[in-house]
């Protein structure tokens, strides 16, 4: 009888499976911001944004919108050229998100840089080349949009979305 | 061929190879059978000694060695080793004994086979010797009441632990005292007990029993009573089903057998037409799916061969799911396979063959000058302006050269192209048998389905073993062993797109000539870029294997009378091997006979390999026990846990040295690989209590507690998941007298249960690579790209369910009537996040509540008149859906489906059309509305009252303006309907047997469902290249015409006509004839004397016949995919 117990206790908890799982292909952020490393890795993800079509990637595109350019479809800002868009239109919502999501990576790196204990001459820089892309992207959504609402490092994401 | 099938024999072999050795070596050495003695009074056995003269050992030895008696004795009566006299002619033993016992003075007795030897104390009566046999053989057959022998019927002692069991003619033979009362029985007919006497040979007829008191149903962790069954299951018997309709899949084939049991076949597709199951209703608004339970281990039912399933027991409400708690939130299915049984060798063949097509198609414009005419028209309608696309000339030219050259003016209707009828083949062995302690069932398995569109075909293998044994009388041990091997062609990874592509397509173009060359359009006005079908199908070569091993290894213990622990570890491999290469191939011109597109392209080769494990096991004791004469109590406490990953990587590589090569190595350039993986784990504890007064009052109470790696370590991690029933059976009652309701019982439950439906990180924040280039080097950066939410925990439905079962008129006339309400709290849900977020993706949050109501009631009646059997029955399900907590007034809108607070999931958020404007009268009416404009306070002026959508002229729609703004736009949306999911859905099935012929019907159906179809195939706006279906070409309004039902032709772009409105608003509620069977067996007689015990012939025809009003392809698909098929079938089922 007793025998039968730990058996089924061996059973149990010997071959137990973790519990605990992480992803394969990505970093953790307990695991992230702690060397010099990460913060320039952190910053880079924001210069990273600006290659996106939405944001700087396809810059040029706003000819179409002037007389020395045309375009089709929304790649091509048709529906501007037409007249035809509302505030839920692909072209502009995409351009808004992708500015502020530039903007929010910008805080995500300067609120954990701030807290990082690495050398003052990297965390100046990477805080400094942060604030200003974050600039940057307000002012590009300012010349799009006009006045916009202001978002700072101050507020996480992950418990304020 | 012959070669590839040895090879893939051996695949699915080399699986199971091992173990079955292994297996049937122990089942031989187990394999012991019962030597029954014959026991002969002694004065009935006759011998003849060998010698004269002999000790008194030598004697016995001899007579022990010719008879079946043993002589038993003290030891010093051999010790007198004086020689004794016998006579050696052939005598009975009586005789010989009884001078043995002169001689020496001793007395015996006969019990049974032993002759007791003893000193003779006082001088008795020559030849005079005690016989007492206590135990006679007696011998009979045990046969039914049209005189078929019965095997593996039980026979017992009443009150003694003995009994045996008839043999595969019905034979028994078991030794009994006078006055010993025999009990015959088997399960399905009424028991009988015969009072021994001195008859030597018992014949017995036992009867059916009709009533189904017996039957036995599959529930969480074991098998309950029905009529002790206190919550709400269904039970679907596919043994027989299964044997008959071509059912490919096994969650497809269940349609209509069930109440609360909504099957929508999302696609036909060969190797993915596994059916979408929904049990009492959508409970949440993400992943609905039931929780699929295979032999006691979560499994994929599709993998399954649908001829190994024994039986499928559907659990519907929280007292019977609640012992799988987390993830059966949408109820659980329960699949148990075949299990030999004892006495009884059964192998079974049964094919069949069926030949498909799809059970309805939409047909586009096939005549070629009618198309460019429809074109032209379509595009002036939009700009009166504008040059017509195709010229007059080229439309005369087609039209005059109509039943011309086929391949220089074609008129080509896609359905005749693309579809082609095939041949399904099914190929199904299985053997099973055992004795009273062990039992096996195997199968072997071979289905060939080519498909009804080109290079769609799926091949599958299928093997399994069952296997259980009762080694000693406290344990059991058992092994059950699947595997699959499928080989699909590649073409099935684009058949999705195969739709679109003949939608994006024109009449003007051959598909393929006869001689095997693709075409491009024959009009140079045409589209050039218009896709061809074929063309696309065959652009790429390749496979893709399937290989799945599911196994399982359970125990059972019983150490003491009641007390059970079962054990199991199952362990289940899906491996997913694909292999493409494009295959690059001219299309011509027919019309100049030229190639208009040159087969250009750099050769490559890419693999895929995808494999899942998934290791389950669990652990669990039993207890049950009688108390105080009327408790019984039936006790279960367990544990498991489970662990699921799921690893892929893909390789790719380009310009192989030679096209008809096809691996890596072969390639040159270019190589790219990408791979990664995901896992899960979850553990549990659960527990059960049953207990029963008197048979009448049933009460059950179930608890688990369940943990997922989904979910934050702490409290958010853990759920626990209680419920209860009870049931009265209120016809064991003493008051309750009606003879007439044989079986009445009234039951309740109420309990809650759980879904862990989200991402498997998503708690998790994670950061993804997010490069960079600098100085022309690329730099690794990170972002976090999705957002966590730490605060998700379990989904929970809490649901209460009150039932009713009854049998009436001596058990001919039975069902139930139950109503249900489930609440699924919690859910979680993707709530839209403002923008200003960013890109990252949100993750789902805990936050909406849905609930579902609903009544099901499921009746059957069968009765025989003489030798003509029927039976009727059916099932109905009603259930309202509806949101009931989820942002307030607020709505998400996606497309035409509609989430809100007090509507039905995805309710239909459409305008409304007022009328399509034909006559004059309708244009009064716009001007009307734009004179009585509202006036815009911030300019003063009239605004436009169509200015959304365009101002409407003849042909086209006037939505109604609902809210009374005097604007015509988004606002004036209601939301129409009850969602998309179906209401009501109901199966009626029928069937009888008649002297060998056997038939049956399955009509199956479902309404309240609506949804919009406005795709490719059903629009009026006509595109460059695209096609235009047959119905809107022929109801199109056009100048001079009153009486149109569509609007008018307009290019694609201006889609005033095309919003979601209740025009494009379908009724899918539909009736189908899902199965119509007749089947002949041959009488048992004539295929006796081959050996044969049952040879069946049948034919079916499924999904022959669609009630509906949708005109679309089919309205149990949603969309555009795969319709469903209709099949004729022909098949064999031979049995011996």
């Amino acid at each position: 009888m007793k025998n039968i117990w730990i058996l089924l206790s061996a059973m149990i908890l010997g071959g137990c499976y973790e519990m605990d799982t992480q992803p394969y292909d990505k970093v953790s952020a307990g695991s992230f911001w702690s060397t010099e490393e990460h913060a320039l890795q952190g910053v880079l993800g924001v210069y990273a944004d600006m290659k996106d079509a939405n944001l700087f990637g396809l810059y040029n595109m706003f000819d179409n919108a002037s007389d020395i350019g045309v375009g089709y479809d929304g790649q091509g800002l048709g529906d501007i050229i037409n007249g035809n868009f509302t505030d839920r239109s692909g072209t502009i919502v995409n351009r808004w998100r992708r500015g502020f999501d530039g903007i929010q990576r910008a805080n995500t790196v300067i609120r954990n840089v701030n807290e990082m204990e690495i050398s003052e001459e990297v965390q100046s820089t990477v805080i400094g080349e942060a604030k200003f892309l974050r600039a940057y992207f307000y002012f590009h959504l300012l010349n799009l949009f006009g006045g916009v609402p202001i978002y700072d490092e101050s507020i996480d994401l992950n418990q304020g979305f | 061929m012959r070669t590839k099938l040895l090879y893939l024999l051996k695949m699915v072999s080399k699986n199971v190879l091992y173990g079955l050795i292994i297996q049937f070596l122990l089942m031989s050495t187990l394999m012991a059978t019962e030597i029954s003695a014959q026991i002969k009074p002694i004065d009935q056995t006759f011998v003849r000694l060998a010698k004269t003269e002999g000790q008194l050992l030598e004697i016995f030895k001899d007579i022990e060695s010719r008879t079946d008696y043993r002589f038993v004795y003290p030891a010093e009566i051999i010790e007198d080793k004086s020689q004794i006299t016998v006579k050696t002619r052939r005598q009975s033993v009586n005789d010989i004994l009884v001078d043995v016992g002169t001689a020496a003075n001793l007395r015996f007795k006969q019990v049974d086979n032993a002759i007791y030897v003893a000193k003779l104390e006082k001088a008795v009566d020559e030849g005079k010797i005690e016989i007492s046999i206590e135990m006679a053989a007696i011998s009979g057959k045990v046969t039914d009441e049209n005189g078929e022998p019965i095997p593996g019927a039980t026979i017992l002692i009443e009150g003694k632990n003995t009994g045996t069991a008839t043999d595969i003619d019905g034979r028994y033979q078991i030794d009994v005292s006078e006055g010993d009362v025999l009990v015959f029985s088997f399960i399905g007919y009424n028991s009988q007990r015969i009072v021994v006497g001195n008859q030597q040979t018992i014949d017995i007829v036992l009867l059916e029993d009709t009533s189904s008191l017996d039957e036995v149903v599959v529930i969480g962790y074991g098998t309950q009573k029905k009529v002790n069954l206190t919550g709400a299951v269904s039970t679907i018997n596919v043994g027989k089903e299964a044997e008959t309709r071509p059912i490919t899949s096994l969650s497809a084939g269940l349609s209509g057998l069930a109440a609360g049991l909504h099957v929508n076949q999302g696609s036909g597709r060969p190797g993915n037409d596994g059916a979408t199951l929904r049990i009492r209703g959508q409970g949440t608004l993400n992943n609905a799916n039931p929780l699929v339970i295979i032999d006691g281990a979560i499994g994929n039912m599709n993998h399954l061969n649908p001829q190994d399933v024994e039986s499928i027991s559907v659990l519907k409400d929280a007292a019977s799911a609640a012992i799988y708690g987390s993830r059966a939130a949408n109820g659980v299915i329960l699949i148990t396979t075949k299990q030999g049984s004892s006495g009884e060798f059964k192998v079974n063949y049964n094919t069949f063959f069926s030949s498909a097509q799809p059970s309805n198609v939409v047909e586009t414009v096939s005549n070629y000058a009618n198309y460019m005419e429809l074109i032209n028209e379509g595009f002036s309608n939009s700009d009166p302006n504008a040059n017509p696309i195709f010229s007059q000339e080229k439309i005369n030219e087609w039209r005059n050269n109509e039943g011309g050259d086929p391949l220089k003016y074609p008129n080509t209707q896609w359905v005749d192209e693309v579809f082609q009828k095939n041949i399904v083949q099914n190929h199904n062995l299985s053997f099973s048998g055992g004795s009273e302690t062990i039992k096996f069932f195997g199968s072997f398995g071979y289905l060939d389905n080519p498909g009804i569109i080109e290079r769609s075909g799926y091949e599958r293998y299928t093997a399994r073993i069952n296997l259980e044994a009762e080694l000693k009388p406290w344990l059991t041990l058992g092994t059950q062993l699947n595997g699959v091997v499928a080989n699909t062609d590649i073409g099935t990874n684009q058949i999705n797109s195969v739709f679109t592509y003949a939608g994006a397509s024109t009449p003007g173009m051959i598909l393929r000539s006869p001689d095997g060359r693709y075409g491009g359009p024959n009009n140079p006005e045409d589209d050039p870029q218009s896709n061809n079908v074929l063309h696309n199908l065959n652009s790429q070569m390749g496979d893709i294997k399937h290989n799945k091993l599911s196994s399982r290894f359970y125990g059972k213990l019983r150490p003491i009378k009641g007390l059970s622990v079962e054990g199991s570890f199952n362990y289940t491999l899906d491996d997913y091997m694909e292999y493409a290469q494009p295959v690059f191939n001219n299309r011509w011109d027919f019309y100049t006979n030229t190639i208009s597109r040159n087969a250009v392209g750099r050769t490559s080769v890419r693999y895929e390999n995808t494999k899942d494990y998934n290791y389950f096991m669990d652990g669990l004791v039993r207890y049950d026990g009688e108390a105080a004469g009327k408790l019984t109590y039936n006790l279960m406490a367990g544990a498991s846990q489970e662990y699921y990953k799921n690893a892929w990587f893909q390789a790719s590589k380009f310009d192989l040295i030679d096209p008809a090569l096809s691996v890596l190595d072969a390639a040159t350039l270019d190589a790219a690989a990408n791979g990664n993986a995901s896992d899960w784990s979850m553990r549990s504890f659960f527990g059960r209590m049953n207990l029963g007064w008197d048979d009448k009052y049933l009460f059950e109470a179930n608890i688990r507690r369940d943990g997922t790696s989904r979910f934050a370590k702490g409290s958010r991690r853990w759920g626990v998941f209680p419920s209860f029933s009870a049931g009265w059976r209120i016809s064991e009652e003493d008051f309750f007298n009606a003879s007439w309701l044989p079986n009445l019982k009234v039951r309740a439950s109420y309990g809650s249960l759980g879904n862990n439906a989200v991402g498997n990180y998503e708690y998790q924040a994670v950061y993804d690579a997010a490069n960079y280039v600098l100085n022309n080097s690329l730099y690794v950066g990170f972002a976090q790209t999705a957002l966590s939410n730490a605060a998700l925990t379990w989904e929970s439905t809490y649901i209460s369910n009150i039932g009713l079962d009854f049998d009436l008129f001596d058990f001919k006339f039975g069902g139930s009537i139950e109503a249900f309400d489930k609440v699924t709290k919690n859910i979680l849900i993707d709530l839209p996040a403002p923008l200003v977020v960013g890109n990252a993706s949100i993750p789902k949050q805990n936050a909406a509540e849905v609930q579902n109501r609903g009544i099901e009631l499921n009746l059957n009646y069968r009765d025989q008149v003489g030798e003509f059997e029927y039976r009727i029955g059916g099932n109905f399900t009603f259930v309202d859906n509806r949101v009931t907590r989820y942002k307030g007034d607020e709505r998400t809108i996606s497309g035409s489906n509609l989430i809100q607070e007090g509507y039905a999931i995805n309710t239909q958020y459409i305008l409304k059309t007022n009328r399509l404007i034909q006559t004059q009268a309708d244009l009064d009416l716009v001007s009307q509305m734009i004179a009585d404009a509202p006036i815009d306070p911030s300019t003063g002026n009239q605004r436009n009252p169509f200015a959304a959508y365009g101002t409407p002229t003849l042909g086209d729609f006037l939505y109604e303006d609902t809210n009374a703004d005097g604007l015509i736009n988004d606002e004036d949306r209601v939301a129409v309907g009850h969602g998309t999911a179906p209401r009501v859905s109901y199966g009626i099935n029928l069937g009888f047997n008649w002297k060998g012929f056997d038939f049956s019907a399955l009509l199956q159906g479902t309404s309240g469902l609506q949804s919009i179809w406005n795709d490719l195939y059903h629009t009026t706006g006509v595109r460059w290249g695209y096609q235009v279906n047959q119905e809107i070409a022929e109801e199109r309004w056009y100048e001079g015409r009153t009486d149109a039902t569509y609007p008018r032709l307009l290019n694609y772009v201006d889609t005033r006509n095309l919003r979601a409105s209740d025009f494009w608003l379908q009724n899918k509620a539909y009736m189908r004839l899902k199965n119509v069977q007749l089947g002949y067996t041959i009488p048992r007689e004539v295929t006796q004397r081959f050996k044969i015990e049952t040879f069946r012939v049948y034919g079916s025809l499924e999904n022959y016949l669609t009630f509906t009003q949708y005109k679309g392809f089919d309205p149990e698909v949603s969309g555009t995919q795969y319709p469903t098929l209709k099949q004729a079938l022909l098949g064999l089922n031979i049995s011996f």
